[in-house]
């Protein structure tokens, strides 16, 4: 996963002319997702996120990310001023990264005496220079559009009118003061539409002005939808609800109640975009359909399924029979042939992920001391069997047995995962695990029957969930 | 994000959005974590980061699981920031690191938390269903 690399972060200006530029990327992020702040909006504490990650947030547990205090998603607020700010550091960042980089090589190239000059005239100027001085020395490198510097300079050339002048405001010719009230009844733009006055000032601007841009197309904003009281809706309601929005109604109760909460989160951060970006409702359920399969119904649950604590054990343990066999095969030729280097203790973290798997593995080890053996991983010591790599290959009963065992062990649904177990015993299991057998699992630990040779893996009590509960 | 870890933090293994390793020092001359490097596994869940990573410190031959009132000998810590009570969306890999790492370093005793053996040998649980109770503020 390379790409993960050329992902754009705010550490990227560490390594260029402009360091300082890195908290300033860094403070228009959204804290929670870590990308520039989309269709931000501020909480009722004042701090400000991407819409659909606090509304994520609010929907899981109620409070402010950043100051954990109570915090209700009807009181978001589109915070407009950083929304502008973010937009325009986003268009003006690709060039300006771009020239600080080079900035930067041309200086480690040149000597060292130049490279001092520099420093002092290039890299002083932003850094030093007071806020207002370096956005603007900032947006004319990257050729921003920003629009309110240019106003600014454009006002200055308003104001040179000799004293006692006026300008008409419809169609900017100068006149006496006096003069206006009367021209403005007769003036020739009067009547032409306000499509045209905004193009006469832009072609004379020669920037877009976002605010122009935003009276232009006085579209009402969309009205957030509401949360529905899910403890007090039933199931087929709820179903029936989430059909007349036009999103999928299959699922549990659960998973249409979480579905309806994702699509609230959707559907009312778009409203908290500008309209120039908001999107279309079918983009919006494609959004949907993004969060069903990585987070919703379709998402991929093995594993949590596995975690529960209805887990059907014994039903898992049927259906996966073949493979089960086919492990146990597999780990009983492992044992056959001793390798102690070949696990190490650090191991069972894969086991976290495949806990059935893994206890089944093991489960024809002898696991007597279930909750009794204050010492389950110092088995009794006792010789090697006679024949150590097939120690059972005549020996019908004691198969059956371990068969019986396994079966036993598929049917207690020991199917928890298990975490790795005290290392230091297992550090004692790696030195002994040459010379001791273990003792027969269902005879007494004196009768010392041989059985078989350690394999590599350390005997650790990892079924204890089978019988101690 | 590894451009600037703070001290004494560095990360070992980012190949997926799943599992990360990272190795974290004690900085400060805390004498029970001497020369000692602690590595952490951070498990990230489809719903992170509105959900907490799961993580637990892991032990290999040249990394032991630190001694602290709140860190079970599996590696397994109990800390408030990594529970869904405590946790909050803002924290990142590095937050979390920093957290541990202060928290150790204002350790004074050498010990693992009460029960310990017990809670080695029966738990089953991932961390993230363990119910903890956090009753010590002084960490």
């Amino acid at each position: 996963m390379d790409t993960t690399f050329d992902l754009p972060d705010s550490t990227d200006w560490l390594s260029t002319t402009l360091p300082a530029f890195e908290p300033l990327e860094a403070a228009l992020r959204c804290e929670v997702c870590k990308e520039f702040l989309s269709n931000p909006v501020i909480t009722s504490c004042s701090h400000t996120f991407c819409s659909i990650c606090i509304r994520r947030c609010i929907a899981t547990d109620g409070r402010c990310p950043s100051c954990k205090s109570a915090c209700s998603s009807d009181k978001l607020t589109p915070n407009i001023a950083v929304r502008e700010v973010v937009m325009r550091f986003q268009e003006a960042r690709p060039k300006a990264l771009e020239m600080a980089r080079a900035e930067k090589e041309a200086q480690s190239r040149s000597g060292k005496k130049r490279k001092l000059d520099e420093t002092d005239i290039e890299d002083g100027e932003p850094v030093r220079q007071t806020r207002s001085r370096q956005t603007r020395s900032k947006g004319r490198h990257s050729q921003s559009t920003d629009p309110i510097e240019v106003a600014d300079s454009e006002d200055g050339d308003d104001e040179f009118l000799p004293e006692g002048m006026a300008k008409c405001p419809i169609c900017n010719t100068t006149m006496k003061e006096e003069q206006v009230f009367n021209h403005l009844d007769v003036c020739p733009e009067q009547n032409a539409s306000q499509g045209r006055s905004t193009r006469s000032s832009r072609t004379k601007n020669t920037f877009p002005n976002p605010l122009q841009r935003r009276q232009k197309d006085p579209s009402p904003p969309p009205t957030r939808l509401s949360q529905l009281n899910y403890a007090l809706l039933k199931e087929g309601p709820l179903r029936k609800k989430l059909q007349e929005i036009g999103i999928p109604n299959w699922g549990n109760k659960d998973l249409l109640k979480r579905r309806h909460i994702e699509w609230l989160n959707i559907y009312n951060s778009n409203c908290d975009a500008d309209e120039g970006v908001r999107k279309t409702k079918r983009q919006l359920v494609k959004e949907l359909e993004e969060w069903e399969n990585t987070q919703g119904g379709k998402a991929e649950t093995k594993e949590n399924k596995m975690m529960k604590k209805d887990f059907d054990g014994s039903g898992y343990a049927k259906s996966h029979k073949t493979e089960f066999d086919d492990l146990i095969s597999k780990a009983r030729a492992k044992r056959a042939t001793p390798k102690p280097e070949e696990t190490k203790p650090s191991q069972p973290e894969v086991d976290a992920t495949q806990p059935p798997k893994v206890n089944e593995s093991r489960d024809p080890e002898p696991t007597p001391h279930n909750g009794s053996d204050p010492y389950p991983s110092q088995p009794t010591q006792i010789p090697i069997a006679d024949n150590p790599r097939n120690p059972y290959e005549n020996n019908e009963s004691a198969l059956a047995t371990i068969r019986a065992k396994v079966a036993a062990a598929n049917q207690t649904g020991s199917t928890l995962a298990t975490l790795p177990s005290e290392p230091s015993l297992s550090e004692n299991d790696q030195v002994s695990s040459h010379d001791i057998g273990i003792a027969n699992p269902l005879g007494s630990p004196a009768r010392k029957v041989p059985m078989f040779a350690l394999p590599g893996q350390p005997v650790r009590d990892l079924d204890s969930s089978g019988s101690t509960h | 994000m590894q451009g600037k870890l703070p001290d004494g933090i560095t990360l070992i293994q980012a190949d997926n959005y799943e599992t990360w390793l990272v190795d974290v020092k004690v900085i400060d001359p805390n004498p029970i974590y001497q020369n000692e490097t602690y590595r952490l596994k951070f498990t990230f869940s489809g719903q992170y980061p509105i959900e907490p990573p799961e993580v637990t410190f892991v032990r290999d031959a040249t990394h032991p699981i630190p001694y602290h009132p709140h860190i079970y000998s599996n590696g397994i810590i109990c800390l408030d920031l990594l529970d869904r009570q405590g946790w909050s969306p803002v924290h990142n890999v590095e937050s979390v690191c920093v957290s541990l790492q202060s928290m150790l370093t204002s350790n004074t005793k050498k010990e693992r938390p009460e029960g310990d053996d017990n809670f080695v040998r029966y738990n089953t649980q991932r961390p993230r269903d363990i119910n903890f109770m956090f009753h010590d503020d002084t960490v």
